[in-house]
């Protein structure tokens, strides 16, 4: 049983990667009755000309959809921010700041040792997204377990399918924030 | 062993890349660290090779560490006859430990380096202006302790690392084993990958200046001289940026002088390759990289001053 507020609005920041889980958890959360906002690369995506230069000298990719991902959260609003990659978490720990907002993070591929510090910045992004963020859920086995093996985390699992496992999770994460 | 500080995470990299270990003689791993109690309870408590009963830790108290002292613990907490040693930035290549035991004699003598290069993971990260890494043939003069293997017996007749040594005490360590009889022989096929890590002008400023402590080196083995350039410089770019400063300072009265820049501008403009963005992006550079070296070279004047044998 969910223990969220109704009505929650809740931003889904897929811009760096993770719509399928967007997608699959706004369905969810609309059909519970709260105000999800998927806000992927059409609405935030990075900036081509300055990603290709940004990846000429090493960076990770996708630091200039943070920029765009911020405005498009300040356009409307949000009650919790759930990123999907871990540039996703970067925005929505710089909005937790300007707002305090909780930030809830999903990343939606496995951390592994080949891409963790594979670019400049990556093991910082990376570190930041699992540690500062209010909550951080593994959507699949294979994040859990590699999570597990190569961050040394231990992380629960929560299924994309189970919005009110994530409604339940917003509603302890605004009571702490 | 490994002696670990601010680094859990690739500590937890390297304990993963040592359980791929195809070694079939028997080993263990010991880890000092000064990691607080929860960090080495899920890092290294936690990890399967802890649960296999092959890896160990020795924790120290927070700011009594350096790598002399926690590697000095960890190979008199060892049981075996032969010390491998890695750092905590480094990812061994599953043939490392059989790769270093393969080029061993059984002589209490004979001591091992093995390859070291920068990680295939990260080669991206080189595109950055100030990078930090290894790649190491061996055998070098430096004999990083990345990738050493030592005979238990060697150690404790030389007493095992200076700690008073802040820097090249790695270098200190085989030099005293030369002199003791050790051959410091070559193990290509043992390879360790090196982290290969970015950092801002100031960053990789500030953490260069522990190398003004390798005069201590030169003075308590002066037979190292022999490997720096000119028998004054610890590297060819810092004979090239001190040729350079010196032509600016000279300038003044002879302009002339200022040919003496030409060496470092040549090198450092070529540093990328010689096609037209690579030398725009090596003169963007430039100015950093002369900063950054010539901060180096006044750190190892400083050094010298302190330790009283010139090494620039």
């Amino acid at each position: 049983v969910s223990s969220a507020p109704a009505g929650l609005r809740v931003a889904l920041l897929h811009a760096g990667g993770g719509g399928e889980i967007a997608a699959q958890l706004a369905a969810g959360l609309a059909a519970l009755g709260h105000r999800p906002r998927a806000i992927g690369p059409e609405a935030a995506g990075a900036v081509p000309l300055a990603e290709r230069a940004l990846a000429a000298r090493g960076f990770a990719a996708g630091l200039t959809s943070i920029p765009r991902s911020l405005a498009a959260l300040a356009r409307d609003g949000c009650d919790v921010v759930h990123a999907c990659s871990e540039i996703d978490a970067q925005t929505a720990l710089l909005w937790r700041r300007l707002r305090d907002v909780p930030v809830v993070f999903t990343p939606y591929v496995p951390p592994a040792r080949e891409n963790l510090a594979s670019r400049r910045l990556s093991l910082t992004l990376a570190t930041r997204a699992f540690d500062d963020s209010d909550a951080v859920v593994a959507p699949s086995s294979e994040v859990r377990e590699g999570a597990r093996r190569w961050l040394a985390l231990e992380l629960e699992l929560i299924d994309p399918g189970d919005a009110e496992g994530y409604a339940a999770l917003y509603g302890r994460c605004i009571e702490h924030v | 062993v490994v002696a670990s500080h601010a680094r859990r995470l690739r500590l937890r990299w390297l304990l993963n890349a040592l359980e791929e270990q195809t070694c079939e003689q028997a080993w263990e791993v010991i880890v000092v660290h000064d990691y607080d109690a929860e960090t080495a309870r899920r890092v290294i408590e936690d990890h399967p090779l802890t649960r296999a009963g092959r890896l160990s830790h020795l924790a120290i108290e927070p700011g009594t560490g350096s790598p002399s002292r926690q590697r000095n613990i960890g190979w008199r907490a060892a049981r075996a006859p032969l010390i491998a040693f890695t750092d905590d930035d480094c990812r061994p290549e599953p043939g490392w430990l059989a790769g270093l035991l393969a080029e061993t004699d059984g002589a209490e003598t004979t001591v091992v380096q093995g390859r070291t290069r920068p990680d295939p993971f990260e080669r991206a990260v080189l595109d950055a202006p100030h990078v930090r890494t290894l790649d190491i043939d061996p055998v070098n003069p430096y004999r990083q302790t990345c990738n050493m293997l030592y005979p238990r017996a060697l150690l404790e007749r030389l007493g095992g690392f200076d700690e008073v040594a802040v820097s090249g005490e790695d270098v200190g360590l085989s030099l005293r084993a030369e002199a003791a009889g050790a051959a410091i022989v070559a193990a290509p096929e043992a390879i360790v990958n090196h982290a290969i890590e970015s950092h801002t002008l100031p960053g990789i400023m500030r953490q260069n200046l522990k190398w003004r402590h390798l005069a201590y080196l030169v003075k308590t083995h002066p037979e190292f001289r022999r490997e720096l350039t000119a028998g004054l410089f610890w590297d060819r770019e810092h004979l090239l940026v001190s040729l350079a400063l010196a032509g600016l300072a000279a300038a003044r009265r002879d302009r002339r002088a200022l040919l003496l820049t030409a060496p470092f501008l040549v090198r450092a403009m070529r540093r990328r390759g010689r096609r037209p963005a690579a030398l725009a992006l090596a003169g963007a550079e430039l100015p950093g990289l002369a900063l950054r070296q010539s901060a180096e070279v006044a750190g190892l004047a400083a050094g010298s001053v302190r330790h009283r044998t010139v090494v620039l």
